[in-house]
């Protein structure tokens, strides 16, 4: 297993346990979140900050967060993309998206940029309209 | 002002022209009283629970009814919007849609309510028959 492919099912493994402080080793304050789209939560997010804001605010309009299930992840040196079926429940909504997630590594092990992508965005956007 | 005959017939080509969905007028009849009260700006979710208590509300949210709607609306030229200028990750919240209804929208919805009485009264249905 590629190193960067360790790196990433680690890090979706502890956002599943609410690791706060194994994720914040993966941020730096150049570190860019991407959404995709041009939905409530489409943008970019910089820094730790804006990145853990998102994160709180996606836990807190869900009722604890979503639910990423791993399908599989490729990893080189500079990139990795993840699959994910994401799942949650909000204002008696249910989302259940399958997303493509493309990170790019600094030198030193952190996320320079993450972009999100859902394979239905209107129904992503539709989830977080409110 | 009565719009114009083929104002929404193209995005709804089973409608009689001039007769709006009744979620439609609802909207319309929310967002005018909203202008009326110097508090022009509404977001779907706020309308849902205004429009209907209980399980008419969350029908509309279900199924995404009230959201299709509101597009519809503003295709149709009745209703403008904007994304709210928030943070999400400050406000702990996706940003908003505000809406809120132009000049049209008073005579339009004045128009299909009188078109509804008026087939109403003559024994005929609103809606084209398919």
């Amino acid at each position: 297993m590629h190193p960067n492919e360790k790196l990433l099912r680690e890090a979706y493994e502890a956002m599943a346990a609410g690791d706060g402080r194994s994720l914040a080793r993966l941020l730096a304050a150049q570190t860019t979140w991407v959404i995709g789209g041009r939905g409530p939560l489409s943008g970019s997010y910089h820094g730790p900050d804006q990145i853990f804001g998102l994160w709180k605010a996606i836990a807190a309009q869900t009722g604890g967060g979503l639910r990423l299930e791993v399908e599989d992840v490729l990893a080189n040196d500079q990139r990795g993309v993840v699959l994910v079926v994401a799942r949650g429940e909000r204002h008696g909504r249910h989302l259940d998206e399958r997303q493509v997630a493309v990170f790019e590594f600094s030198d030193d092990a952190t996320v320079r940029r993450a972009s999100f992508i859902y394979e239905d965005p209107q129904a992503y956007d539709s989830f977080w309209s409110d | 002002m009565v719009p114009s005959s083929g104002f929404y017939t193209s995005l709804m080509p089973r409608r009689r022209a001039g007769v709006l969905l009744p979620v439609e007028e609802a909207i319309l009849t929310v967002g005018l009283r909203r202008l009326y009260d110097d508090e022009p700006e509404f977001y779907g979710f706020a309308i849902a629970e205004q429009l209907a208590a209980g399980a008419d509300a969350m029908r509309l949210l279900g199924h995404g009814t009230l959201y299709k709607a509101l597009g519809r609306l503003e295709q149709g030229g009745l209703l403008e919007s904007r994304w709210e200028d928030i943070d999400a990750s400050v406000e702990g919240r996706p940003r908003r849609r505000l809406y809120r209804v132009t000049s049209n929208a008073a005579s339009a919805l004045a128009h299909s309510q009188l078109e509804q009485r008026r087939r109403a009264q003559s024994g005929r249905g609103s809606w084209a028959s398919t």
